[in-house]
């Protein structure tokens, strides 16, 4: 059986998308990172420093979930699309070494020859996501029982 | 050379806060993986309020005292990426009234990138 139903399929090969990122940290949960993700050849690629947190928490645990959800601006009519798997270091920056004219985000040409004079450098590092499991997640108000409190304060 | 400072003020962080609707919450699963959904929030003085339904693996995770993470972000164009990410451990059986599990926040991230130009 197929690990992506076919609209699911359809929301990640809508072009680079925004996605959450979220890996596990040593004895304290996970964290999130706001990233892009670029579903290609059958797998989730996205980048960042070499020297980013994020680097060290996912080679110590490849575990990653990644959820593709609308501007927290903005309301959620519909479920939003969750998967996973094991999120690895690829030699490969193909999906990043050209201007994309698919992306929604019109990224800087400054920023998109950064990105990938960094990846030539070295100082950025392209990870590979094998998706394992796939879930359409309803969010529904009605149905959110629970009231968790976060004090804000910087 | 010094990094810019692009973290949002407390002035900012209410604002960005009190336009935002949803924000992504995840704990660590039983099995050990990542979990995540997305919550609706809304933004008291100096707090938010997520929603999370309550027969779920998440809401489990929190009302057990799990530690958390909360990401809320919005990209209307490259300099205009503004988000918060919030990380801390649930308490159960909070005093206050309408809610039933509280966040003791270990750590607050922002971002906004308008700053970075």
């Amino acid at each position: 059986m197929a690990v992506l139903a076919s609209d699911q399929r359809d929301v990640l090969e809508r072009g680079p998308q925004h996605m959450y990122l979220f890996v596990n940290t040593a004895g304290a949960g996970p964290i999130g990172y706001p990233m892009t993700g670029i579903f290609e050849r059958e797998a989730l690629w996205f980048t960042t420093y070499r020297a980013a947190a994020k680097v060290r928490h996912l080679l110590a645990d490849s575990r990653v979930c990644c959820l593709f959800a609308p501007p927290a601006t903005d309301e959620v009519t519909d479920s939003i699309l969750s998967v996973r798997g094991h999120a690895v270091p690829s030699n490969d920056t193909s999906a990043f070494s050209a201007p994309r004219t698919d992306s929604p985000l019109e990224v800087p040409a400054e920023i998109r020859e950064k990105v990938v004079d960094r990846l030539d450098t070295g100082k950025r590092l392209v990870f590979r996501m094998q998706i394992e499991a796939a879930s359409s997640l309803p969010v529904d108000p009605a149905k959110e029982g629970l009231r968790c409190r976060v004090p804000i304060s910087r | 050379m010094p990094r810019t400072d692009i973290s949002l003020t407390s002035t900012e962080l209410d604002e960005f806060l009190g336009e935002c609707r949803t924000a992504a919450v995840a704990v660590q699963g039983d099995d050990g993986w990542p979990i995540a959904t997305i919550g609706h929030i809304s933004a008291q003085s100096g707090a938010i309020t997520i929603g999370v339904e309550l027969d779920s693996p998440i809401g489990a995770a929190l009302q057990a005292g799990a530690h958390a993470c909360l990401v809320a972000d919005t990209w209307p164009s490259y300099a205009g990426i503004r988000g918060v990410i919030v990380r801390g451990q649930a308490e159960p059986r909070t005093s206050a009234p309408d809610t039933d599990v509280h966040l003791t926040v270990q750590r607050l991230i922002s971002f906004d990138f308008s700053k970075a130009t």
